[in-house]
């Protein structure tokens, strides 16, 4: 069990590190955009 | 919310964020509760039902990629390009769980972290390769990244067929190349396939925003 708990683990952790620099990246754009405007 | 991003995406979005992950908590709840241990490997069995997903979603994303990058050559309009970015930067993702998942199965199933069989290799490959395409991508600034980008995305294709069929084409392959499941298990696999496909549509569409607020930043400034 402990291996599948990992994969499962690790599966929404990438995510998460994903998602939230996705986010950031974003939040840097659109401020940005304003920048510009 | 600016006004190149029309208004019905930023609703459209929440509400996609919300059956995403409604769906994956439900999908988890279905793979640790519900679906049976296989009698063979035991609970570790329970990885393919985020592994196979991730594998599925992988070439769906690469294959958005390439016929957006057909789309954007036939037509030059940026949007394809936006296309081709986020699903191939996406399918990265899901292809980086592909290969963390896979060597967590590898050990419990055939006693190793990794070997050198057809699918584990042609797969390494193709993500070396689609990582590659991002590196080029971002070291590009002028106006040649867009079709540079392109043509990559439509020459790296031709390794997905590789690693479909890579199976079948080598021998010596430890993959299956046809699965029989039980019933229970099937459903559970086919609910988490769904609910992974609804979270690809949320952050391809999260990540094309991306490109849509730096299109609107570069136009404006």
């Amino acid at each position: 069990m402990s291996y599948a708990i990992a994969a499962y683990a690790l599966t929404v952790l990438i995510w998460a590190v994903y998602l939230v620099a996705l986010g950031a990246r974003s939040r840097a754009a659109a401020a940005r955009m304003k920048g510009s405007a | 919310m600016n006004s190149r991003i029309p208004a019905w995406w930023s609703t459209g979005r929440r509400v996609l964020w919300a059956a995403a992950l409604a769906m994956i908590a439900a999908s988890f709840w279905m793979v640790f509760a519900r679906a049976p241990v296989e009698v063979q490997m035991g609970a570790v069995q329970k990885i393919v039902y985020v592994h196979v997903p991730s594998a599925i979603a992988t070439l769906l994303a690469f294959g958005l990629t390439f016929a957006a990058s057909i789309a954007f050559l036939a037509t030059r309009s940026a949007i394809w390009d936006s296309i081709a970015a986020a699903s191939c930067e996406v399918g990265m993702v899901f292809a980086t769980i592909v290969l963390v998942s896979g060597p967590l199965w590898a050990r419990s199933a055939w006693n190793t972290w990794w070997t050198w069989e057809p699918r584990l290799t042609t797969f390494l490959i193709l993500w070396l390769l689609y990582g590659g395409y991002h590196v080029v991508r971002a070291s590009i600034s002028s106006g040649a990244k867009r079709t540079v980008s392109s043509v990559l995305g439509i020459v790296l294709f031709v390794n997905l067929p590789i690693v479909w069929k890579s199976v079948q084409w080598w021998r010596g392959s430890l993959h299956p190349q046809a699965v029989t499941m039980d019933q229970d298990m099937r459903r559970v696999l086919l609910f988490s396939m769904a609910a992974w496909m609804v979270f690809f549509v949320a952050a391809f569409q999260e990540r094309l925003r991306l490109e849509a607020l730096r299109e609107a930043s570069e136009m404006e400034s």
